[in-house]
C-alpha cells in the first residue's frame, strides 16, 4: 500500500498526474534531456523554466527558544539524568505553533524568577554528580579561574550557540570567583558560573544579528553560529553538537553545499526524530491533549491518560513514516497502520500488538478509519466533552490540514443547533437544519460537510453506525469533491492541492519561527513544487527548507524615524 | 496442573454433576476474609517492549466473549430461578437421590431446575458475607476471574444447529472503563494453564447453548490462586454483534468436599470460616448421593453474566511481549 501511494505521490505541481519518469526526466536530465524522453517515452513537452517571485527576507526575530527546546539544549549538553525545572515561562502560540509564537514571546518578571530557579537547580545538580564536569571539578587546571575560563569555554557554544565573547567570559568568570570567595569551594564557583551560563538570554533566545551578504548585496544573512544555532533547533530540537559547532567556527556552514551535507547529517541523527516529533505537535496541535476531557457516563472508554497516548499515537506514525518509510506525506491522512496501547486498540475496535506500551497495528481494510482522520488524537480533541462535532473537525480540516481561514463567529450569533428530532435525529441532520439560518450558512456549509464524514466517529472516536438512533449518513462533498465515507473524505483531504501548500507553510513557519509573508511568497511556491517533486517526503522538504536562502537571511532593519 | 479432568461421560442421571460456581463462591468468600493477601499472581509488565508487529490485512480475528459481570441467580419468586436441568429429571417430591431437595422452574417455566445455590443466596446474604458478589466483581476486575468463550463453527448467529463453544482463562490486568467494567474490544492474554474446552451447542433465535463440559478454571483471589473444578457445565446466552454474550447463565456441578478445600486453603488459620462455610453450604448438596452416608456430594449452582467482545494476543499470532 505503501508503495502504491508513494508512487502516486511522484508528480510535481502542474505536472497534473502525470507520469512519474516524466518528471524524473525533468529534475534531472533538463530541458533538452526532457525533449529527448518525451520522444523516447511518451514524456510531456518540457515546460519553461517557472518564474517564482523573489524573496524579501523577514527582519530579525529573535525567538525565544520553547521549553521543550531550552530543556533540551540542557540535555544535550550535561545528559539527560538531570531532574528539569517542571516550571518555565509558558509558550506563545500563533496557529499553533510554538515555533511562530517564540517570535513574539518575552518572559514576564515570573518567568524570569522560574528561569534563574531551574538555571541554579540544573547547576546544582551537574556539580553535585562526581565526574560530570570532567577535570574542571575538582579542578585539574591548576587553577580556579582556569577552570571557570575552561567551563565558558567548553560549555557556551553549545548552550548559547556560540562562543562567549570576551567581556562575556569575564563577566561569568567574575561570578564563579565571587561565588567560589564567598561560599569557599570550587563547586560554588562552578555552580554559580554554570547557573549564569544557562539563566543567559543568550541560552534563552535564538540570535538573529545577522552580517553582511555577499549574494545578496545591502542585504544580512545570520552569522555562522547563528546558522548553525537555528539549525541545530529545526533538525535536532536542541543544542548544536561538536560537529556543527566545528562547521560554525570554521566559518564553512555558510557555504550552501557545507550546510546541505550538514543538514543531511543532522537528518541522520536520533535528536532529528526529536525535531520532527516537536514540529508535528504544534502543526497537529496535539499539545493541548493532555487536558482531554470527556463524559465519563457517556464515554466509557475515556481515562485520564487517553489523551497523552493519543498524542503518542500519532506521533509515532508521523515519526515511523518520515524515518522507517520515507513516505509521501499524503501517507499520513490515508494510511491503515498506526501505534496503539492496549486502550486505543479496545476504541479501535483492533487487536492490540502488545501487551505494555504501543504496537504498530493494522487498520482492517474493510472498516472506515484511515490516518490521521482516524486517530483520537484528531476526532476526540475535535469534538464536545459529551458528543463529536462535525464543525470542529471541519474547522481543523480547513485551518491546519489546509491553512484556509474560517471566520470567527459574530459574537451575538446563536449557536445552538437544533435539538434532536424525529425529523432531524442525527447531528448531521440538525446542523443541516442549522444551516437553513442565513446567518450561520456562510461558516457552516464551509467547515461542517467535511466533519460530515466522520461522523461515525464519536466524541471520543469509537467507530458507531447510528447516532440517536438513526442510521448515520457520513457522505458529503469537500471542495467539489464528493464522498461517501471517512476514507474517501481522507483520499480527497490529501490529494487536496491545499494539502501539500499548507504543509509547506507549516513547514517553513516552524523552521524561520514566522509566519509566512508577502515576502516569501516566491520562495514557498518553489518549495512546494520541489515538495511535490520529491514525493511529499517531509524530510527532503525539512532540508529544502533549511538550504533555502530564506532560512538564512535577514533584511536589514530600517531606522527608526 | 491445568490438564482438563478427566472426561465426563455424558451427561446421566445415574452421573449427576454437582454445580460448579458454589466452589468459586466460597473460594472468593473465604479469601474476602483472608486478610493481606499479595498478589503473586500478577505478571510484571515489561516496560521494554517494542514497537513491532504485523497485524494481517483483514484477518477475522475469532469471536471473543470475556465476562465482563457475574452474579448469582436467586429464586424469584420462591421455587422460580434459572439454571439448568443437571440430573436430567424432575423433582418435585423429596427423594433421596437429590437429597430431598426439590427442583426449580425456570423464569419460562422450564421444571427440573438444579440451582440449589440460589437457595442458599439469602442465607449467605444474611450471614454477612453479602459482598460476595462485589467480591466477585472486583475479582473480575483485577483479573482474577477472566473467562473468555468462544464460538467457532458459527454460520449464522441467528440460528445454527452446529456449534462449538470453547471456553478458556485468561491472564493479565484488564482495562477498565468509566463504568468500573471491563472495556470492550480490548486484547487479552491466554494464562499459561488455560483449558481447553469445548462443549457442542446450537444457536437458535440469538441464544446460543453449549454444554455439557467438564472444565478446571484457574483464579486469582488476593493473590491465591484456586483451580475450580467444574463438572457437567451448561452455558446460555443471547449472542450479540461481534461475539458478545449477554444475559447469559453458566451452570454446573461442583463436589462438596473441593468446596471445603477451597475454603480450608483461603482460610488459613482462620478455623471458624471454615466452620461457616460448613454451617452454609454443608448438607446443601443436591447431587450425586454417597451410596454409604445417602449424602449428596455435589451442589448445583448457576450464575448470571455478561460479557464484552475482545481479542486474544495469541490469535494475533503475536507474542504479547515481543523478546526484545
Amino acid at each position: 500500500m505503501m508503495g502504491a501511494t508513494r508512487e502516486r505521490a511522484r508528480w510535481g505541481k502542474g505536472a497534473t498526474r502525470t507520469a512519474p519518469v516524466a518528471l524524473w526526466c525533468r529534475r534531472w536530465i533538463g530541458t533538452l534531456a526532457a525533449a529527448l524522453c518525451a520522444a523516447a517515452a511518451g514524456c510531456d513537452a518540457p515546460e519553461e523554466p517557472k518564474a517564482y517571485a523573489a524573496l524579501a527576507p523577514p527582519v530579525a526575530a529573535w525567538p525565544r527558544l520553547t521549553r521543550e527546546q531550552y530543556k533540551a539544549v540542557v540535555t544535550d549538553v550535561f545528559g539527560d539524568d538531570l531532574a528539569l525545572p517542571s516550571q518555565l515561562e509558558p509558550d506563545a502560540s500563533i496557529d499553533g505553533m510554538f515555533a511562530v509564537g517564540a517570535a513574539i514571546a518575552t518572559v514576564s518578571n515570573r518567568g524570569v524568577e522560574l528561569y534563574e530557579d531551574g538555571a541554579r537547580g540544573i547547576a546544582r545538580q551537574i556539580v553535585e554528580k562526581p565526574g560530570r564536569l570532567g577535570d574542571l571539578l575538582p579542578c585539574g587546571l591548576g587553577s580556579r579561574d582556569a577552570c571557570l575560563q575552561a567551563l565558558v569555554d567548553r560549555y557556551a557554544p553549545r548552550l548559547w550557540r556560540r562562543p562567549a565573547s570576551a567581556e562575556e567570559r569575564t563577566r561569568v568568570i567574575a561570578i564563579g570567583q565571587k561565588a567560589g570567595t564567598a561560599l569557599g569551594t570550587d563547586a560554588d564557583a562552578m555552580e554559580y558560573a554554570l547557573a549564569a551560563l544557562l539563566q543567559s538570554p543568550h541560552l534563552l533566545y535564538r540570535a538573529e544579528i545577522g552580517e553582511p551578504d555577499p549574494e545578496a548585496k545591502g542585504g544580512l544573512r545570520l552569522t555562522a553560529y547563528e546558522l548553525a544555532g537555528k539549525l541545530a533547533l529545526v533538525l535536532g530540537g536542541g543544542a548544536p553538537d561538536a560537529e556543527l559547532v566545528a562547521r560554525a567556527a570554521d566559518g564553512t556552514l555558510n557555504d550552501p553545499k557545507v550546510l546541505r551535507l550538514e543538514a543531511e547529517r543532522l537528518l541522520k541523527l536520533p535528536t532529528a526524530r526529536r525535531a520532527v516529533r516537536a514540529f508535528a505537535s504544534q502543526w497537529l496541535h496535539l499539545d493541548g491533549l493532555d487536558g482531554l476531557n470527556k463524559d465519563p457516563t457517556i464515554f466509557k472508554h475515556f481515562s485520564t491518560d487517553l489523551g497523552a497516548a493519543a498524542r503518542e499515537e500519532t506521533l509515532r506514525l508521523v515519526e515511523w513514516l518520515v524515518f522507517e518509510q520515507d513516505a509521501d506525506m499524503r501517507d499520513l491522512i490515508t494510511t491503515r497502520t498506526t501505534f496503539v496501547d492496549r486502550r486505543l486498540a479496545a476504541i479501535y475496535d483492533v487487536p492490540a500488538a502488545v501487551e505494555d506500551g504501543f504496537g504498530q497495528v493494522t487498520l482492517p481494510a474493510s472498516g472506515v478509519r484511515r490516518g490521521l482522520l482516524g486517530h483520537v488524537s484528531f476526532l476526540a480533541s475535535r469534538s464536545h466533552p459529551v458528543s463529536s462535532s462535525a464543525t470542529l473537525r471541519g474547522v481543523f480540516i480547513r485551518e491546519v490540514l489546509l491553512c484556509e481561514q474560517v471566520p470567527l463567529p459574530p459574537s451575538d450569533l446563536n449557536t445552538s443547533i437544533p435539538e434532536a428530532s424525529s425529523t432531524a435525529p442525527t447531528l448531521k441532520e440538525r446542523l443541516i437544519a442549522h444551516m437553513l439560518e442565513p446567518s450561520c450558512n456562510g461558516c457552516h456549509s464551509y467547515t461542517d460537510p467535511p466533519g460530515f464524514g466522520l461522523e461515525n466517529f464519536d466524541g471520543i472516536g469509537r467507530y458507531r453506525s447510528h447516532d440517536n438512533g438513526a442510521l448515520i449518513d457520513p457522505s458529503g462533498t469537500i471542495d467539489g469533491v464528493n464522498f461517501k465515507n471517512a476514507v474517501e473524505l481522507s483520499a480527497a483531504i490529501a490529494d487536496n492541492p491545499n494539502y501539500r501548500k499548507c504543509l509547506v507553510e507549516k513547514v517553513w513557519a516552524f523552521a524561520n519561527n514566522r509566519r509566512p509573508g508577502k515576502g516569501t511568497h516566491g520562495t514557498l511556491e518553489r518549495l512546494e513544487d520541489r515538495f511535490g517533486d520529491e514525493g511529499m517526503r517531509l524530510r527532503a522538504l525539512l532540508l529544502d527548507v533549511v538550504t533555502d536562502p530564506s532560512f538564512r537571511r535577514l533584511a536589514v532593519a530600517k531606522a527608526a524615524p | 496442573m491445568f490438564a482438563a479432568p478427566a472426561p465426563a461421560a455424558p451427561f446421566s442421571p445415574r452421573g449427576p454433576r454437582p454445580a460448579a460456581l458454589a466452589h468459586a463462591a466460597a473460594a472468593l468468600w473465604l479469601c474476602a476474609a483472608t486478610a493481606g493477601c499479595s498478589d503473586p499472581g500478577r505478571e510484571a509488565v515489561d516496560a521494554s517492549a517494542s514497537v513491532d508487529g504485523d497485524a494481517s490485512v483483514d484477518r477475522v480475528w475469532p469471536w471473543l466473549a470475556v465476562i465482563d459481570t457475574m452474579g448469582f441467580t436467586r429464586q424469584k419468586p420462591i421455587g422460580v430461578a434459572p439454571g439448568f436441568d443437571l440430573d436430567g429429571k424432575v423433582t418435585t417430591k423429596p427423594e433421596a437421590a437429590s437429597c430431598k431437595k426439590l427442583d426449580l422452574t425456570s423464569p419460562d417455566g422450564t421444571p427440573g431446575i438444579d440451582n440449589e445455590f440460589a437457595k442458599l443466596v439469602p442465607l449467605i446474604e444474611q450471614s454477612g458475607i453479602g459482598a460476595l458478589e462485589g467480591l466477585i466483581q472486583s475479582t473480575i476486575n483485577d483479573g482474577g476471574i477472566m473467562l473468555m468463550m468462544q464460538i467457532d463453527g458459527l454460520d449464522d448467529e441467528v440460528n445454527d444447529p452446529d456449534i462449538t463453544l470453547r471456553v478458556r482463562a485468561g491472564k493479565g490486568v484488564p482495562l477498565l472503563g468509566t463504568d468500573g467494567l471491563l472495556i470492550a474490544g480490548q486484547t487479552f492474554q491466554l494464562h499459561q494453564d488455560s483449558p481447553e474446552v469445548q462443549g457442542k451447542g446450537h444457536i437458535a433465535g440469538g441464544v446460543v447453548l453449549a454444554g455439557p463440559f467438564d472444565i478446571l478454571l484457574p483464579l486469582v483471589v488476593f493473590g491465591v490462586r484456586y483451580d475450580l473444578d467444574v463438572r457437567g457445565v451448561f452455558v446460555r446466552a443471547r449472542l450479540e454483534g461481534r461475539g458478545r454474550l449477554v444475559e447469559g447463565i453458566f451452570g454446573g456441578a461442583v463436589t462438596m468436599a473441593s468446596i471445603l478445600d477451597i475454603a480450608q486453603k483461603g482460610a488459613a488459620d482462620q478455623k471458624n470460616l471454615v466452620e461457616l462455610v460448613t454451617a452454609v453450604v454443608g448438607g446443601a448438596g443436591d447431587l450425586d448421593p454417597d451410596p454409604k452416608t445417602g449424602e449428596c456430594t455435589k451442589l448445583s449452582a448457576v450464575l448470571a453474566f455478561t460479557s464484552v467482545n475482545g481479542f486474544l494476543f495469541e490469535d494475533t499470532g503475536r507474542s504479547p511481549r515481543p523478546t526484545p
